[in-house]
């Protein structure tokens, strides 16, 4: 089970690691306590803490990995949801890609024996053994790279789901979280967040999305919680200007004013819906489609 | 002795905000404040939404009150932005 390593369409080492690797300890100012980096799924009452959680149980319940033997995560930040898979949901073995170093090394500092990290992008993963289910959330953002055409960026989601859908065992899931432009065209979107937030980045389209899966995977579920990414968004704002002096003090009063700027303008994408925020269910399909042969007559 | 002169100051009026809207979006673009329209929307000025973060910030600074950041989505021309922040003046924190 390992497969020929292509070249990542998405985003670079390079600019994944300028937006990453600021500082551990600056993301825990104003992550919650498990330093999830992704929007949570809130519920009337709900903290930070508790609707990250709620999140990360909804994925893995949607990705139906509970008490299953493996279980990869694609774009695994600090490891929040491996941990959850082996201490809550009796997962075997959990095996999380990254490509920031600083949280590989984080992930491994913990040494639980169940759980595995690499440094590297899926285009270049090369597992041993298939998995039982698949989870990725807020990594998708990074799969395609500023001024590609569509044609380009359906290619290159096509090359991800062609990959899972080599990894799975027949029958699972893989269970998708990603930003997309709702009300909007990539050319609406600013500079500022171009260069300055996640350079060298484009975001999908839902149809993109759906034309890059047919016929590997059908999906099973799909919403858009656009709320929610906005809540979450107040709340790291919140915290960081809770925490605003620490903050300086770790990384410099510019870069606490461009993430502060960059959450602002995130809550105004969110809550006027020029962006959504996908979650989709995806069942492999474990017979694609092959087209019909018509007899010669 | 504490008699600052903010907390004497009345808030801007309506027609005060609409003038420094104007001014402000007159500078930013460059151009001269008469070719701005109250009532064109934010966004055919070419405001994008850093853009609009940023004005909606420094707007506050000078209001000396808290906005949200989205102000702009709901009241999308100087017109109504200057009238809403007018009328709501009363609700300063
Ligand atoms: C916004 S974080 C989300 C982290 C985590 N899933 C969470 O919700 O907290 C995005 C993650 O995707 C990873 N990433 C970006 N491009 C990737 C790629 N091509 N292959 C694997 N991981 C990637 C980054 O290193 C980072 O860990």
């Amino acid at each position: 089970m390992s497969s020929v390593t292509i070249q990542n369409p998405g985003a670079s080492l390079e600019a994944i690691q300028h937006h990453y690797d600021v500082s551990n300890e600056f993301y825990k100012l104003w992550l919650d306590r498990a330093c999830t980096y992704s929007s949570a799924l809130w519920e009337e009452g709900d903290t930070l803490d508790t609707a990250q959680l709620r999140k990360i149980d909804f994925h893995i319940e949607n990705s139906r990995a509970k008490g299953v033997d493996r279980v990869l995560d694609i774009g695994c930040g600090w490891g929040s949801t491996l941990d959850r898979l082996v201490d809550k949901y009796d997962v075997r073995q959990a095996i999380g890609l990254s490509l920031s170093e600083t949280q590989t090394q984080w992930i491994r500092d913990r040494k639980n024996p169940q759980i595995q990290v690499h440094l590297e992008s899926w285009s270049e993963h090369s597992p041993t053994e298939p998995y039982d289910a698949i989870i990725s959330i807020g990594a998708f953002e990074h799969f395609a790279k500023l001024h590609q055409t569509s044609q380009q960026k359906i290619a290159g989601y096509r090359e991800f789901f062609q990959r899972c859908h080599q990894w799975l065992n027949p029958g699972s899931y893989l269970s998708l979280q990603t930003i997309a432009y709702g009300n909007s065209k990539p050319e609406d979107f600013s500079e500022f967040m171009a260069n300055e937030i996640f350079p060298d980045t484009d975001l999908p389209r839902l149809s993109e999305i759906v034309e890059a899966c047919e016929h590997l995977f059908e999906i099973v579920t799909l919403r858009n919680d656009r709320a929610c990414y906005e809540r979450t968004c107040r709340a790291w704002l919140a915290n960081l200007k809770q925490n605003r002096e620490a903050a300086v003090r770790l990384v410099g009063e510019e870069t606490v004013a461009r993430y502060e700027k960059y959450l602002q303008v995130s809550i105004v994408g969110f809550y006027s819906g020029k962006l959504v925020l996908l979650r989709m269910a995806l069942r492999r399909l474990d017979r694609p489609y092959r087209p019909l042969k018509r007899r010669q007559g | 002795m504490k008699t600052e002169t903010s907390q004497t100051k009345t808030a801007p009026s309506a027609a005060e905000i609409q003038t420094w809207l104007v001014d402000y979006l007159a500078e930013a673009l460059e151009i001269d404040a008469k070719e701005i329209d109250p009532e064109v929307p934010f966004q055919d000025y070419g405001l994008d939404s850093s853009a609009a973060v940023t004005l909606t910030g420094d707007l506050g600074e000078w209001l000396d009150r808290e906005l949200d950041p989205t102000l702009l989505v709901d009241y999308i021309t100087i017109k109504q932005l200057s009238e809403y922040l007018g009328s709501t003046e009363e609700m300063v924190l």
